[in-house]
């Protein structure tokens, strides 16, 4: 056996007062310096003393306080300051922890130290200076690669907001209660969580159950990732804009990869005494009832009304960046003057009577917008010598971008504005139409194809004003609302010969007298300049007749005529049912309107338009007496 | 960034952040500036614990955001640990340095928290009972996108089965307090499922925390997929670590608790949730609308709720008279496994036989006047869901019948209860429909839909666990016989039940092959239920597995078995009385800490000579007992010879199966003292082959006169035979059973005959000399051990031919017909004998042994504490 074995040395334990744990392990870089070197020399206010004691090591600032053992050792030390005796303890003390030895400065005296010690700091002032260089330099690369990428991303935005929006995927449905709803009175707010993740959400709709004193008030949403808590979007809906019924909240485009719960939270502000009910779901969590929509990254980019551009998280979009009007938002075009509007659903087509008219687009956004693009179709008819103008307008300041008109075989007419700095956010849009005079039977008709917010730097040049436009000086021209009307027409199937024509139409939502009928088939022909409807009974044919009032039969089976016959009607049947009578006078009262519409779509019939059109009235006239007399 | 959380005072801490790093120093700033950015009314301290990181940049990262955080945020560097020590070397820095932390949380260094994670997850923590030792968040995944809910009511026993549990989790600082540490040997992953099993074992549950904003980097290539080659392993080390919970008596208890097999509705408006109908569970009746919201979200998620996977709709008064005749569990048991094929189970009562019971399954029929209907709740999800539109499968439909003795309080059905069911599937329905079709949460659910039978089945083999909760401090004590009328066997272990029960026990009775049984009052008395196993051909020998020639038994490999094992595993101790379908499942219950005995009776052999009966049986068992008792001298040195050890045996004699009747010893003995005229002979006992009934014919034949009178009493157990005495002239007189009539055939008897082949120790014998009849029987089994030939009994050799022995037999009734002084005196000796026989006093050796050896597994077994309090 060896003689040489040494009994093992005691392991070294380190301790320190409890409160200054916290204080000695951050908050550095700190100096260590042997309590024994301290006496009479001033190594500053945030020194660490050291003392040895046997197998004790003791590390304090104030050496008065309750010692504990502890089993880490300082780690941010800008030197251990000790003399010859304490130096070999303490490496054995952080050899023992496991730990490599920390840098000493071994002196008989404190003076002695000073080099030593401003030579450290030096090094450690140096290290993190270099340390501190090296992020810079990364930070100057990952920014120089952020903004590529935010250059790249607006590049992509652009190209993507001219393509047409892909399909909005209804991911989520919190259909209303039957009876539970949500009040807000002014300074209330409510939110409600959905289990649904915010990433690609698009567009989403709140029910509104009812509103009070509306006008005076406006419904802030927000919608809000609950994990993070951040806001993804938000919307000021000015009262006069909200309606019973499902409310639409777009994102001017799809929110980024955000996988968070969603969250909405409404808010009402406004004057004492208005409130907006909100319908609210079933479900056990409260919540309100909701539709929530997604679309692909970049897949659209509608014009987001009434959103709030300041919200956090809301990014301006790019300049170049296309948004699209929603048709909801055209559907509020009020039309005034000399014009005769023709609906088909939510979208409207005019028709020019000859004069001046004008078409009026209250409260439409444009922030962070440079210009209003807005696309006119030529439905039919001569339109060449009618000129057109956009203008925008607040307050007292009007801007125009002054008169255009169809060029010759054109069938689209773009109207632009740029627009100057000085407009504030929200603006009237309005097209102006000066359509001269029109001779009897020289129909012509369009619609507003698309309007587009062009995202971009306004001019702060000063624009020219052009006259303020007085629209309420303009008779409305609308039509009645009682009316009957149907939210879709499909014509198909035109033929002509010399003396006859005629084409199909299916018609869909056909609404009078509080009566829908979701879908009627008919054949609509013209003979010479008179008109007749033809009504079938198979299986390929919507029944809508609730008795069939038709007598006749031909090779194709049983079929029911109402014609034109000369300021009367011809009904070749018997209209027994009450709602079948209704159901055929809304129908012959609406055929001016099915006409026009219908035979858009057929170029052929161009040349006849006039006369379909003339035939349809005569029909609708020689109809209004007819069942009249019967009602009667 | 919030100042509040980082403003306050250092003493002032209320969580403290535990951030181990290691080669993540690129990373690991994300992580301290997700801690910064807390939005908090409390403060927050942190410490990043360098694990020895190679990368001088970990240390750099995290002293550049210490420096500035004086007191808040901390470093020290370790020796190289693993991600275990680094963790337990920063949670005793915290609780060290932040001695006002009330819970930790451990950030590891490459994920992240949203602003409000803390404040939701201590806001959730201080609402809850101080038993819920961790809030946890859902996996919600960066990098590689993926979200997992983990949402819904914690269970501890789908949490044995995968951990459903981040680390990332808020902890109480009561917890670490605990003693509880991260296992530092587990440096492949899985060692905070580790850690939290370890904490469910202190008391501790989870509770979940919804859209917390807990963010965890999912790469590639990262730990947990590192560790899934050896994950299986890991696991099973883990679970073998966590015996306290992962032990088949902790996981059936951890079942019940969690997720009972039923759902009973009464006629009274509620649903009760019950593991034992014998003793439901008050704190878990729910209003009958609530319960259907609870079974559509179970149907909707059902990983994240429960529902039990069984509702029975009952009549009280049926469920009543099944309780009070035993039965209620066995019938709620048997249920269960029938619906695995079908989707409805009726149950139907009747009433039998005196002291008759039985239940017995068929095909049926309709729901109409059923006392009971069980439907499988999986069935009504097909029927909701529109999957199954047929509510009328072929097949959907079983029965069980129940019959009670002739004697049951039980009048009919009051309250059918199939009006009821389906009243309540369309009300089911409607709330179906009425649901919500937003769903719960917009994350996946991946975890395994919540099933106490799978994870019985995966954690610890057994199926369908018995309906029966254990009591604290109520052992309960199994009775296996293949057969229960009124047999020798049946009649002693009846009294081991009453001597048992007067001790504390709570004795069962599973009768594993017939689906009928005959019970004794005693019995009756003494059992806390009767239950027949009715698997079918449990009890079948497997013609090509030998021990010795003896046959065995394949019962094990059968998937039934792990039934077998759920039915038994919750008894403390079992004995088992020739049943070879147990003998199969001996070692196994054995595992699940039952105290295993075998009951030995007599040996036998086939009329080839074979080997034949439960003594050689055993042989190739006999590692799966833990006792073996044995009722003979004769039996005991056969097993000793057989190389039984012996301190496995315990010789328990057997004594009358029934007390008799008050002044009834006396009374017999004054009979037979004062009666004169004809020797009265009395056979009784069960009519079979192995009672020697040829012999006996023979014998009345050589015997039967004015001055010798027989009486037959008993019938066919086993065989269909009895046919012998047919033409023996004496009109057979059906089984007696209770004591007065037992009393009263003795009383009458001068002589109790016994023409046995084979025997063990004829309990008719011992009731016989207790009343002073003489026994008269062949030198068979341990006869000889009970009767002294010529002093208090007479024996008649075997060894010879069967003339003989008839012979024999008729010159001892000769000799004591004509000499009636000698027959009163061997009687006298008898009774004194009979006298001494007492069964408390035969089994006190066995039990005493028995209950010692389970004071002492109860103590050794890990046990997970009750749930924490304050």
């Amino acid at each position: 056996m060896s003689s040489n074995i040494q009994p093992a040395a005691p392991r070294l334990r380190a301790f320190m007062p409890a409160r200054e744990i916290a204080r000695n392990f951050s908050g550095g870089p700190v100096l260590v310096v042997s309590s024994a070197l301290a006496e009479g020399a001033d190594f500053g206010r945030d020194t660490l003393f050291v003392g040895v004691t046997g197998a004790q090591v003791r590390f304090f600032r104030d050496a008065s306080e309750d010692f504990v053992e502890i089993a880490e050792l300082p780690a941010d030390l800008l030197a251990v300051v000790v003399r010859e005796d304490e130096a070999a303890p303490l490496r054995a003390l952080w050899e023992g922890y496991g730990l490599g030895p920390p840098s000493m400065i071994v002196v008989a005296g404190a003076a002695q130290a000073v080099g030593a010690m401003v030579a450290r700091a030096q090094a450690e002032i140096a290290s993190v200076s270099r340390r501190c260089a090296e992020l810079q330099s990364a930070l100057v690369a990952t920014r120089a690669e952020f903004e590529e990428t935010r250059s790249a991303m607006q590049g992509v935005m652009r190209t993507l907001s001219h393509r047409y929006a892909t399909k909005m995927n209804l991911v989520a449905v919190a259909p209303p209660s039957r009876d539970k709803i949500a009040t807000l009175a002014p300074l209330q707010a409510m939110t409600g969580a959905y289990p649904v993740s915010t990433e690609a959400v698009t567009c989403i709709a709140l029910h509104v159950a009812s509103l009070k004193a509306a006008a005076r008030a406006v419904l802030g949403v927000k919608l809000l990732g609950v994990e993070s808590g951040r806001v993804l979007g938000a919307w000021q809906r000015p009262g006069e804009a909200l309606f019973a019924g499902w409310n639409v909240f777009d994102f001017p485009t799809p929110v980024a990869a955000v996988r968070e719960t969603l969250a909405i939270e409404v808010a009402l502000q406004g004057a004492e005494g208005s409130a907006v009910a909100l319908s609210l779901s079933d479900a056990a969590e409260p919540r309100f009832a909701a539709r929530i929509w997604t679309a692909d990254p970049g897949g659209r980019f509608p014009h987001a009304e009434h959103w709030v551009w300041s919200a956090p998280g809301a990014v301006r979009p790019a300049a170049g960046t296309v948004a699209l009007v929603g048709a909801d938002t055209l559907s509020r075009i009020v039309a005034r003057g000399r014009i005769e509007i023709v609906r088909d659903g939510k979208a409207a087509s005019y028709l020019l009577r000859g004069g001046s008219s004008l078409l009026q687009l209250k409260g439409l956004s444009i922030h962070s917008a440079e210009a209003v693009l807005v696309e006119l179709r030529n439905g039919f008819g001569e339109l060449r010598g009618t000129r057109f103008e956009l203008a925008v307008q607040s307050g007292e300041h009007c801007f125009a971008g002054g008169w255009q008109s169809f060029a010759a075989g054109e069938t689209a007419l773009k109207l632009g504005l740029s627009l100057p700095a000085s407009l504030p956010d929200a603006v009237d849009l309005y097209i102006r139409v000066e359509d001269g005079e029109r001779a009897p039977g020289a129909l012509a008709g369009f619609a507003v194809q698309q309007v587009e917010i062009v995202a971009g730097e306004r001019s702060t040049l000063e624009a020219a004003a052009a006259p303020r436009i007085l629209a309420e000086a303009w008779p409305p021209a609308d039509a009645d609302p009682s009316e009957p009307c149907f939210a879709a027409v499909k014509a198909t199937n035109y033929s002509e010969t010399e003396k006859f024509a005629w084409f199909d139409v299916a018609l869909e939502g056909l609404q009078f007298d509080g009566r829908v009928e979701r879908r009627l088939k008919f054949k609509i022909s013209m003979a010479q300049t008179r008109l007749s409807l033809e009504f079938r009974r198979g299986p390929a044919w919507p029944a809508i007749f609730a008795e069939w009032p038709g007598r006749e039969q031909d090779r194709f089976g049983d079929v029911f005529r109402i014609a034109d016959a000369g300021e009367r009607l011809a009904i070749a049947g018997e209209l027994t049912a009450a709602a079948d009578h209704d159901l055929s006078a809304a129908l012959c009262r609406l055929m001016p309107i099915i006409v026009t519409a219908g035979i858009q779509s057929f170029p052929a019939a161009q040349g006849r338009s006039t006369a379909w059109l003339d035939a349809a009235r005569a029909f609708a006239a020689a109809a209004d007496g007819v069942f009249d007399g019967l009602a009667a | 960034m919030s100042v509040v959380a980082l403003r306050r005072e250092p003493d002032e801490v209320a969580v403290a952040i535990v951030i181990p790093a290691y080669k993540q120093p690129g990373l690991l700033p994300e992580a301290l500036q997700s801690v910064l950015d807390q939005r908090a009314e409390f403060a927050i301290g942190a410490v990043v614990v360098d694990d020895g990181c190679p990368f001088e940049e970990t240390r750099a990262a995290a002293l550049t955001v210490a420096r500035q955080y004086p007191s808040r945020i901390c470093y020290f560097r370790t020796s190289n640990g693993g991600l275990s020590a680094a963790r337990n070397a920063g949670v005793a820095f915290a609780l060290r340095t932040w001695p006002s932390a009330r819970a930790l949380y451990m950030l590891d260094s490459d994920n992240r928290l949203r602003p409000d994670f803390l404040a939701r997850a201590v806001a959730l923590l201080d609402e809850s009972p101080a038993h819920v030792g961790w809030i946890y968040p859902d996996f919600d995944m960066f990098g590689v996108p993926i979200n997992h809910s983990t949402r819904g009511p914690y269970s501890l026993l789908m949490h044995l089965m995968e951990n459903t549990c981040e680390a990332g989790s808020l902890i109480r600082r009561s917890v670490f307090e605990a003693g509880l540490r991260f296992d530092e040997t587990m440096r492949t992953g899985q060692e905070d499922w580790d850690f939290w099993l370890a904490a469910a074992a202190q008391g501790f549950r989870g509770r979940h925390l919804p859209r917390s904003g807990f963010q965890y980097r999912k790469r590639i290539d990262s730990m947990l997929s590192d560790g899934d080659a050896q994950r299986a392993t890991t696991i099973a080390a883990m679970r073998r670590r966590h015996r306290a919970l992962t032990h088949p008596r902790a996981a059936i208890a951890l079942a019940q608790d969690e997720m009972p097999d039923f759902a009973l509705y009464l006629d009274d408006g509620f649903v009760r949730q019950i593991a034992d109908p014998v003793a439901p569970d008050e704190s878990r009746v729910v209003p009958q609308a609530a319960a259907r919201r609870a079974f559509v979200e179970a149907l909707e998620r059902p990983a994240a709720a429960f529902f039990p996977p069984v509702l029975c709709f009952a009549d009280g008064e049926a469920l009543t008279a099944l309780t009070v005749n035993k039965l209620v569990r066995n019938v709620f048991w048997r249920a269960q496994i029938l619906l695995r094929d079908c989707q409805i189970v009726t149950v139907r009562i009747a009433k039998g036989e005196p002291a008759q019971l039985g239940l017995r399954s068929d095909t049926e029929t309709n729901l109409e006047e059923a006392a009971l209907v069980f439907v499988r709740s999986s069935a009504v999800a097909a029927w909701l869901r529109g999957a199954d539109r047929s509510r009328n499968p072929p097949g959907h439909l079983k029965s069980l019948h129940a019959t009670l003795p002739a004697d049951a309080a039980f009048d009919g059905v009051a309250h059918a209860p199939a009006e009821r069911f389906e009243a309540e599937i369309a009300r089911l329905t409607e709330t179906f429909a009425a649901r919500g079709k937003l769903g719960a949460d917009w994350r996946h659910d991946n975890r395994m839909p919540r099933s106490a039978e799978a994870a019985l089945d995966a954690l610890i083999g057994c199926r369908t666990i018995y309906p029966h909760r254990k009591k604290e401090g109520v052992r309960d004590f199994g009775v296996i016989l293949p057969r229960c009328e009124f047999g020798g066997i049946e009649r002693g272990k009846g009294n081991y039940a009453s001597v048992l029960r007067k001790r504390g026990w709570r004795p069962h009775l599973f009768v594993t092959k017939p689906t009928t049984a005959y019970l004794s009052p005693l019995a009756f008395e003494a059992f806390e239920s009767v239950n027949f196993v009715s698997i079918e051909e449990a009890e079948k020998i497997h013609p090509g597995q030998h021990y010795f020639g003896m046959w065995t038994s394949d019962f094990a490999k059968r998937p039934e078995a792990g039934d077998l094992i759920g039915l038994l595993g919750g008894m403390d101790a079992i004995i088992n009385n020739h049943s070879f379908a147990a003998h199969a499942v001996a070692s196994r219950l054995r595992r699940f800490g039952v105290n295993m005995t075998v009951g030995v009776h007599m040996t036998e052999r086939t009329p080839a000579g074979n080997p034949l009966g439960t003594p050689h049986s055993i042989l190739g068992y006999e590692h799966g007992y833990d006792r073996i008792i044995v009722i003979s001298d004769m039996l005991r040195e056969w097993c000793i010879g057989q190389g039984v050890p012996e301190q496995k045996l315990h010789l328990v004699r057997n004594a009358p199966s029934y007390p008799s009747g008050k002044g009834a010893t006396s009374r017999s003995l004054l009979a037979k003292k004062r009666r004169g005229g004809p020797l009265n002979v009395l056979f009784l006992g069960r009519l079979d082959r192995q009672k020697g009934l040829d012999r006996m014919a023979e014998i009345i034949r050589r015997t039967r006169g004015e001055e010798v009178v027989w009486r037959l009493v008993g019938k066919a157990v086993i065989e269909d035979t009895g046919v012998e005495l047919a033409d023996a002239g004496i009109a057979i007189e059906p089984p007696v059973h209770t004591a007065d009539e037992l009393d009263a055939l003795y009383e009458w008897a001068d002589v109790m005959i016994l023409t046995s082949r084979f025997e063990g120790v004829p309990l008719s014998i011992l009731e016989a000399q207790r009343a002073g009849c003489i026994a008269l029987s062949t030198d068979v089994g341990a006869v000889r051990e009970v009767i002294a030939h010529d002093v208090d009994g007479l024996i008649v050799p075997v060894d010879t031919d069967e003339e003989t022995i008839v012979r024999t037999f008729a010159e001892h009734l000769e000799r004591l017909k004509g000499d009636r002084r000698l027959a009163r005196a061997i009687g006298l000796r008898a009774a004194r004998r009979g006298r001494l026989r007492r069964w408390d006093r035969h089994i006190e050796s066995w039990v005493a042994s028995l209950e010692a050896e389970c004071a002492a597994t109860e103590s050794a077994r890990p046990k997970a504490l009750r749930l924490r309090e304050a």
